[in-house]
């Protein structure tokens, strides 16, 4: 099996998925308790003191459902979703009060600014320190219980505490941070833009890479330990080469899960995204989820979704592709292990 | 994270291979995050700008005055204005306030009367708002826009009559004159100017209040195209927040002979109201309504300061009732609701779930600002309290006994019972008051239990019909008269945004509200006299329970502006939700002045927060740590890189 | 280091399970003071609401703890299971494993969790006295299902490891069903590695639990942090009302650490290079 036809395999296969995948979420989303119709449109609607008539609460009722596209036959909704999918039409939020896709794609930009540093971040000092606990017994009785603390730690405790304790009791940084924080640093950048920044990001990045941190660490730490206690770094040691070098060796293996641990990471992330963007406010798809559910904006709801497993998809194919160019096994289609 | 471990059989690949996957994803990364769809917001100096939240939950994109109830807060009031103000906290006699009117309205007869309108009231382009613009507002759009807020107006107002370019006369139809809504819509209809809407009222018609269609009606759909006459002007939408700007030659600088203080009002969009505490706290809200637990604790201490220095802290703004299903049963049964009433401790709630920020509720809802018309007598006839013994025993009067010996009552048929009260998930306060009650009525031998939907689900179950009890208050509002409460109340076609959730039907109680709403503003003592026929209905029947009057939250810090109402000067009511500028907020602006050192406005004794620390160490030491981070990471990736030819030859 | 894991793990289900009988108050009693710091009467303190933070910890220990051992072990039972027939069956269920796998990587877990809950959880239509029993278990249920794919995986390549060894052709070869090649070798060899990955699991379950309370989605009204997030929301941050949040998240952050370090300790146990000699 040569590498087009593994690649191939692998596409069928992700494509395959994706559709399966979304399709599940757009029943969810179809069949879910509650009527989209009129909270979508009430909702945005809601003035205390304001009165409405019931013909005029109909009149919006029917625009809603016409909106949604809900007065069709189920099949008929399937099939224009999918039409417009690939057209790459996500409808249109309420909430947002624009077209999904554009949002989606400033959502999406946000989500990464924090995301993507702090697992960069944490990642490298992650497994350094990981290493270096594995080699240094008397580091590693010190250490070892932090790394576990903090990957036990919740995201939001350690949120809420740096929220209260650096922003309200000490108000170091900003416990609260808007999108004028991050649009004003990419359009006027200055350094009291960049001060201001920096003070609001700062928190939910520490909140989000400290608890990453010890997750790689102890993860690194103990497949050092296997790999320094393996044949190979024995056989070193009897040759007489210093523990740098078989460190150095060591590394090299260990790290290879935590490669493909970080394809994975990207995925989990998102997770402490939204928990991290609802103490802070950081306006990203966490938040907007959990709007959009409330709101019941179902055009929003769907988008985020299918966004989002699209690039955790396309993500995971790339990858794919890399490793069948490149692992010669795959290449001459020798298959187990 | 440990998930690793159990990757620990998988296959050891190429260390090259993984890093080229590294690079690519970077590279992936980079390339969506370097085409930055930011937009350009403006830069704003702090000390000029108003801080604010509370009154918006979503992206602040509609200011559709036809539609404003779902629009951005402030398009009625700061945009557009109405023809007066009223302000429930002063005298009755001076609530009425003049605002685009010149002075009060003048009744020629029951069912005609004249207005005037202010000279200097202009449009932001300089043109004067005249009588048309008010013809226009109330008679065409109502006629074209059929769905507009205030359309319902075109089933009593027969003409309005332009009587020369500064007056107007409105005509009513007596069969149908509804006095209750006009009064309301005296200071809550915007008015709009004509030469800008007529075009699209004439062209679209009722598709204008289509939020989806139309979140602005302007060009490019861009609010800071409108023409308003208002005090403040769009000047830029985020997601999660907005900016007003001062309209400097704003006509009221002639009238008050001032302009509002803050030259930029920034409204926020915050996600808990645990995050407005901290901005409120941090200094970084200057005016909340937010409904902020904890909220008195912070003016005990400081921090900021609210409308009373003490308990209830807050003014009342409408009344929270329990409404009971009354198309299930038992709750069609008066008794049992009177047993219900009996049983539960409202002081309990407002002691825990509002820590004493809130006040009860008289049996009948009616607000404090209707003080003259509450019939005492009644009142202290049928002597309502918290009596759980009475309760019981009226349940076992009307035949609510418990005859399986589970140890709840059961219906007199025999029938099991149980009390499912709702209200939307996440409204804590509400949910500590539902489960305070809930605990009431067991106490009393009712098997009750509060439960929290998600909003939707809340208001589905309400506008169906099929939940047992909710707490609501969404049209309990101030008004001038009790008429809008109680048509809301009792009256409406049942639905969560229409009103009479209880679905109660009472022909006589309902001809008295009707009747109500037609008597003339002037006739005092007819209204005294119907208001007593409606509160001794109430009063026997007690279709739905009145409990505590919520309020109109209130906290504002002093570090940037000072000049706020309180109970020693109570100009207004300092609120800026949707539609409600118009009892006070507007007047709050005016009264702001930039908070400067020594001089305290307010009589109370304020105290600043400690300022925080410098920031000049923490841009330090963050640049530091940052560029160690980065020096680490390099070096790393550096370290590797001999070894990379050594993988490759293997 | 391997009994201190193991006594802190009882000592936090010991509060769990004997906790409500030590404390006067029950969850939702609300007491007449508020916002007292931890004192002798109150060990946890009294929170901004009048409510026994003790009180509410240990109940809702129980709460968070059921849903999340209910969790772990569908997770592992379906994970370890499936994982078996696709490593040593193969075939077709291999590749509908793999599938299913790979749907489930793909598909956020977290977002449908939050969809899920808020749906079905919160709009529960179930009520009555067994409400809670329903929604602890549907919660359970459906963070389990979808946490099972990575032990599938694990299992699956252990499985079809062992699929060539020597005593399981003995096994075959004296005429044993696949059935109880299954239960009489497969699994005793792995015995060690399930226990890992259900104490794995739980420390997973309980990680996620308690953020979705914190987001809202909780089994029941006094899940351990479905009241910290009430509390948070009447504002306990700001009115320095800490106890009502931190000694709650320290009691389960000592839990989840301990459950890692257990881990560890019974990796060092079965696995003598883990211990680096």
């Amino acid at each position: 099996m040569s590498v087009k036809s593994y690649i191939l395999k692998r596409g069928a296969t992700y494509l395959v998925v994706f559709v399966i995948a979304i399709t599940i979420v757009w029943l969810l989303i179809r069949f879910a308790p509650g009527d989209p119709a009129l909270t979508n449109v009430m909702r945005s609607m809601m003035a205390p003191g304001v009165r409405y008539t019931e013909e005029q609460i109909e009149e919006y009722r029917r625009r809603a459902i016409e909106f949604l596209g809900w007065n069709l036959p189920l099949p008929q909704q399937y099939a224009l979703f999918w039409s417009r999918l690939i057209m790459g039409d996500l409808g249109y939020s309420t909430y947002f009060s624009a077209p999904v896709t554009s949002k989606l794609r400033e959502i999406l930009v946000r989500d990464l600014l924090l995301l993507t540093p702090s697992v960069l971040v944490s990642w490298f000092i992650g497994n350094y320190i990981g290493a270096l606990a594995a080699r240094n017994r008397k580091l590693d009785k010190f250490l070892l219980p932090i790394f576990y603390v903090l990957t036990a730690t919740p995201y939001f405790l350690l949120g809420l505490l740096f929220a209260y304790e650096l922003g309200v009791v000490y108000p170091v940084f900003k416990a609260t941070i808007m999108s004028s924080d991050i649009d004003a640093i990419f359009t006027t950048f200055s350094w009291e833009t960049l001060t201001n920044f920096l003070k609001a990001y700062t928190l939910p990045f520490l909140s989000l890479t400290l608890i990453a941190i010890g997750g790689w660490a102890s993860g690194m730490r103990s497949m050092m330990i296997q790999e320094l206690g393996s044949n190979y770094s024995r056989y070193m040691e009897m040759l007489g080469f210093s523990d740098r070098k078989i460190a150095e060796y060591a590394f090299r293996y260990a790290i290879n899960p935590q490669i493909s641990g970080l394809g994975i990471q990207l995925g989990t992330i998102i997770v402490a995204g939204i928990v991290v963007s609802s103490v802070f406010n950081y306006p990203g798809a966490g938040i907007a989820l959990i709007y959009a559910i409330n709101f019941r904006d179902v055009f929003l709801i769907q988008g985020i979704i299918v966004a989002y497993t699209l690039m955790v998809i396309v993500a995971n194919f790339i990858v794919d592709i890399l490793y069948a160019m490149l692992d010669p096994r795959i290449r001459l289609g020798i298959s187990g292990v | 994270m440990l998930i690793i471990t159990c990757l620990k059989n998988t296959t050891v690949i190429n260390m090259s291979k993984g890093k080229i996957s590294l690079v690519i994803a970077i590279l992936l990364i980079a390339i969506i995050v370097a085409v930055p769809v930011f937009a350009q917001p403006p830069n704003i100096p702090r000390e000029q700008t108003l801080i604010t939240g509370g009154a918006w939950w979503e992206p602040p994109k509609k200011f559709n005055p036809l539609n404003y109830g779902g629009s951005v807060s402030g398009t009625n009031g700061l945009i557009y204005e109405p023809l007066y103000l009223w302000i429930p906290i002063k005298p009755e006699n001076e609530r009425f306030q003049p605002w685009l009117a010149a002075a009060l309205p003048n009744w020629i007869s029951p069912t005609e009367v004249e207005i005037k309108i202010r000279p200097e009231a202009k449009w932001w382009d300089g043109s004067p708002v005249t009588a048309d613009d008010v013809r226009f507002t109330f008679y065409d759009v109502p006629r074209k826009v059929t769905s507009a807020a205030w359309a319902g107006v075109r089933n009593y107002i027969t003409d309005v009559v332009v009587v020369d370019s500064k007056t107007v006369r409105f005509k009513f139809d007596p069969q149908n004159v509804n006095y209750g809504d006009f009064l309301f819509q005296l200071y809550s209809t915007p008015i709009l100017p004509k030469k800008y809407y007529e075009p699209y009222v004439n062209q679209y018609g009722d598709e204008l209040t289509d939020l989806g269609k139309w979140p602005v009606i302007a060009e490019n759909k861009d609010p800071t195209k409108l023409l308003g006459s208002g005090m403040y002007k769009v000047l830029y939408t985020g997601d999660d927040y907005f900016i007003l700007e001062r309209v400097d030659n704003w006509w009221g600088k002639d009238v008050f002979g001032k302009l509002p203080g803050p030259k930029y009002i920034k409204g926020v969009i915050v996600y808990s109201n645990q995050v407005a505490a901290n901005m409120l706290g941090a200094g970084e809200l200057d005016w909340s309504t937010f409904y902020i637990p904890g909220g008195p604790t912070m003016v005990q201490k400081g921090y900021v300061v609210s409308f009373y220095s003490k308990s209830p802290y807050y003014l009342s703004a409408n009344v929270a009732f329990l409404f009971l299903n009354t198309a299930k049963k038992p709750f069609n049964d008066p008794n049992f609701r009177k047993a219900l009433y009996y049983a539960i401790d409202i002081n309990k709630i407002i002691n825990s779930a509002y820590e004493g920020a809130v006040v009860a509720s008289n049996p009948v809802g009616l607000l404090p600002y209707w003080q003259q018309y509450l019939a005492t007598d009644l009142l202290n006839q049928y002597g309502y309290k918290y009596d759980p013994q009475k309760a019981k025993q009226i349940l076992d009067q009307a035949g609510y006994k418990d005859v399986n010996g589970d140890g709840w009552r059961e219906t007199p048929d025999g029938k099991p019972l149980k009390v499912t009260i709702i209200v939307p998930y996440g409204w804590t306060d509400w949910m500590f008051a539902a489960i305070s009650i809930a605990d009431d009525l067991k106490a009393v031998g009712i098997n009750a239990e509060a439960v929290f939907p998600d909003f939707g689900a809340y208001v589905e179950q309400i506008d169906k019909g099929t939940y047992d009890a909710a707490i609501n208050n969404f049209g309990s509002f101030a008004a001038p008269t009790p008429y809008q409460l109680y048509y809301w109340a009792y009256n409406a076609t049942p639905g969560i945004w229409t009103g009479n959730m209880g679905r109660y039907q009472n022909a006589k109680l309902q001809q008295l509200i009707t009747q109500l709403g037609k008597i003339p503003p002037d006739q005092t003592d007819k209204m005294k006299s119907v208001l007593r026929d409606i509160q001794q209905i109430l009063l026997d029947e007690m279709p739905a329970l009145p409990l505590w009057l919520n309020g109109y939250w209130f906290l504002a810090s002093q570090k940037y502006w000072t000049g706020w109402p309180n109970e020693n000067n109570p100009y207004a009511v300092p609120t800026n939700w949707n539609g409600q500028w118009q009892h006070g907020g507007l007047l709050v602006l005016l009264n702001l002045k930039p908070a400067t050192q020594p001089a305290q406005q307010q009589p109370q004794p304020t105290t600043q927060p400690t300022a925080p620390a410098g920031p000049d160490y923490t841009i330090i030491g963050i640049v530091i740590v940052v560029l160690v981070i980065i020096v680490i990471a390099v070096y790393m990736f550096l370290r590797k890189k001999p070894k990379k030819e050594e993988a490759g030859k293997q | 280091m391997f009994w201190l894991c193991v006594s802190a793990i009882l000592a936090v289900i010991a509060l769990a399970i004997i906790g409500p009988f030590l404390t006067p108050y029950k969850p939702n009693q609300v007491l007449p003071v508020r916002s007292q710091p931890p004192s002798w009467e109150h060990p946890f303190g009294v929170d901004n609401m009048g409510y026994d933070v003790f009180s509410a910890t240990v109940y809702g220990l129980r709460v968070s703890l059921s849903v999340g051992l209910i969790a772990a072990l569908i997770a592992t039972i379906v994970g370890v299971g499936l994982g078996i027939i696709a490593g040593y069956v193969g075939g077709v269920t291999d590749s509908v494993l793999d599938g299913l796998t790979i749907l489930l990587l793909m598909l956020p877990p977290a977002f449908l969790l939050v969809i899920l809950g808020t749906f079905y959880i919160l709009g529960a239509p179930v009520t009555g006295p067994f409400k809670d029993l329903y929604t602890i278990v549907l919660l359970g249920v459906m963070t389990g299902l979808l946490s099972w794919h990575w032990t599938a995986r694990a299992t699956r390549s252990i499985a079809s490891a062992l699929k060539v060894s020597d005593f399981v052709a003995v096994s075959k070869l004296s005429g044993n069903s696949t059935l109880k090649i299954i239960f009489k070798d497969l699994l005793p060899n792995m015995a060690s590695y399930v226990l890992l990955v259900f104490v794995i699991q739980l420390a997973n379950a309980l990680g996620t639990i308690v953020t979705l309370e914190f987001l809202g989605i909780k089994a029941s009204d006094w899940s351990l942090f479905a009241r910290v997030q009430q509390w948070l929301q009447m504002g306990a941050l700001v009115s320095g009302v800490w106890w009502a949040w931190l000694l709650p998240g320290i009691v389960i952050v000592v839990l989840i650490t301990s459950l890692y370090l257990l881990v560890n300790s019974l990796e060092e146990v079965f696995n003598p290079r883990a211990r680096g000699e």
